[in-house]
């Protein structure tokens, strides 16, 4: 609509310029002057026409719109002169912002992003570190979680959980799974749910449960085509039939960042999947992940204090029981450990302590690289403004601005 | 004949605008005939570039102060011209431009020649 206006205006303009010369013309040939004399003065009289008419188009408004058209235009016309300079800036820039994007990624995920949990701020991590004062290990027995379950004032609820990769048989092809062994607390603790069946209970905690097990979403939509009465069937896990209790909803991605679980099952069926170990009575494996949801308004700090006590009588109850033929300065060592707590509010991520440098250096060279990319560019277009510079020289002089074309 | 360039006086900045407009008065007129007609009735004396016309006209008929239209004209109406006619608006334009006018040429006068006061 508006560039037809604008044609129609265009040849507007021109019949009206026409007909001026005309008819000066005549009038100069009326005074005497030889017809093509009279049309030079005629067109003397007028000025330049190109200008006037400029001038003229300026003056129809839309004119910042037309100019910025014809500067794309130009500068279309200019890179399809110099294909191969505009292919590689095409691509430098595609390198620059992919890998970048890339990186951002990767770092919004194991840095940046809160687990998509209820309250991820009030999350913890409990774990201990040894005589020596070293990095803290995030492992305990289940009696210490047993502990920290019963007797704390700081944490409104603790959970725990286990890695385990039972063998699944679904249909006539039997494949490893990623299991997660998790407390009855573990779904009610962060406040995931499930958009089909229930969650691990804390009744599931009991000796004598049911071997039920929760799937992913992921897991469900692959292995059970996202079948809607997926609930009740039978999913054998290292022989033992465990009835399928609910699927997870998909917005909960795993505790720990970087590991999705397939499965979850509940914690007190530890020695039925792996039979002939009793981890849940023992005090001297480590390998539960416990993490404790803080009462509003506690602070980390406090958290920590009030858990010293709890575990430093753990540690006793332990030695006590422990077989007569340990030698003493072995159980020494073993009363010397103490507890740590520290946020997990981003995930349980052993990425995320591993990787963190790593990222942050590679995103920082990833930026840097951009920065060099968008240098060199800008001191290749000053070359080819340099290249320019006769065009720029007879601007003035035919009373073209420099900037527009 | 025209006069020689020299003895030309430049348009004041702003006055073309007042010269289309009081042109206009006498009834529609083309492009070539407002510039004819200024530049008859002050003798040749003011120098209105034919140029410079046309983005006025267009400026002030897209204020709504004036109105185009192409109609046929010449001796057997087989030429067609485009018409510029006084709107309303343009009139009024008119009338206060011309009061500004006069005021400041009152006030340019009284300092340069001050006696006739007192």
């Amino acid at each position: 609509m508006r560039l037809w206006r604008r044609k129609n205006r265009e040849q507007d303009l021109d019949r009206e310029l026409r007909s001026h010369l005309e008819l000066e013309a005549a009038d100069q040939q009326e005074q005497g002057l030889a017809a093509d004399t009279a049309r030079c003065a005629a067109r003397r009289a007028l000025g330049n026409v190109t200008r006037v008419k400029e001038q003229t188009r300026a003056t129809w408004g839309g004119a910042l719109l037309d100019r910025l058209w014809q500067d794309l235009r130009y500068a279309a016309r200019q890179l399809k002169r110099t294909p191969v300079f505009a292919l590689v800036v095409v691509v430098t820039f595609a390198v620059g912002v992919g890998a970048n994007a890339a990186l951002f990624t990767v770092t919004n995920a194991v840095l940046l992003k809160m687990l998509p949990v209820h309250h991820p701020e009030q999350l913890v991590i409990v774990g201990v570190v040894g005589p020596e004062h070293g990095q803290p290990r995030y492992a305990m027995p289940y009696t210490a979680y047993e502990r920290f379950r019963g007797r704390n004032q700081v944490f409104s609820s603790v959970l725990a959980y286990a890695d385990a990769d039972p063998t699944a048989r679904i249909g006539d092809v039997a494949d490893r799974v990623h299991a997660q062994l998790v407390s009855g607390s573990f779904f009610q603790t962060l406040g995931v749910d499930t958009i089909l069946g229930r969650p691990i209970l804390p009744g599931d905690d009991n000796a004598g449960a049911m071997p039920v097990a929760v799937i992913s979403a992921h897991f469900w939509q692959q292995q059970f085509a996202a079948a809607p009465d997926v609930i009740g069937r039978a999913l054998p896990l290292n022989g033992i039939s465990f009835t399928i209790a609910g699927v997870v909803n998909p917005r909960f991605p795993g505790i720990e960042l970087g590991s999705s679980p397939d499965v979850y099952v509940p914690i007190s069926l530890q020695s039925r999947l792996d039979p002939g170990s009793l981890q849940l009575q023992s005090s001297t494996t480590w390998w539960l992940h416990i993490v404790g949801r803080l009462r509003p308004g506690v602070p980390l700090r406090q958290a920590q204090a009030s858990l010293g006590p709890v575990f430093q009588e753990f540690l006793r109850t332990a030695v006590r029981e422990a077989p007569p033929d340990i030698p003493q300065g072995m159980k020494d060592e073993f009363l010397r450990q103490q507890v740590v707590v520290s946020n997990g509010s981003a995930g349980l991520s052993h990425l995320r302590r591993k990787f963190r440098e790593p990222l942050l250096v590679l995103m920082g060279a990833a930026l840097l690289v951009f920065l060099v990319t968008c240098l060199n560019l800008a001191s290749m277009l000053m070359a080819r403004g340099v290249a320019r510079h006769r065009e720029m020289a007879i601007r003035p002089p035919g009373r073209a601005s420099y900037l527009s074309y | 004949m025209p006069k020689k360039s020299s003895d030309r006086i430049e348009l004041l900045q702003g006055t073309l605008d007042m010269l289309i407009l009081r042109t206009l008065l006498f009834g529609p007129a083309h492009g070539h005939q407002i510039a004819k007609h200024i530049q008859r009735t002050t003798d040749d004396l003011l120098q209105v570039e034919h140029g410079s016309l046309y983005p006025a006209l267009h400026r002030l008929e897209r204020k709504g102060w004036l109105a185009a239209k192409w109609e046929a004209a010449g001796k057997d109406l087989k030429r067609e011209f485009k018409y510029y006619r006084l709107t309303p608006a343009g009139r009024k334009q008119l009338t206060a431009e011309e009061s500004k006018w006069k005021q400041m040429a009152g006030a340019i006068a009284r300092v340069m020649w001050p006696a006739k006061e007192g």
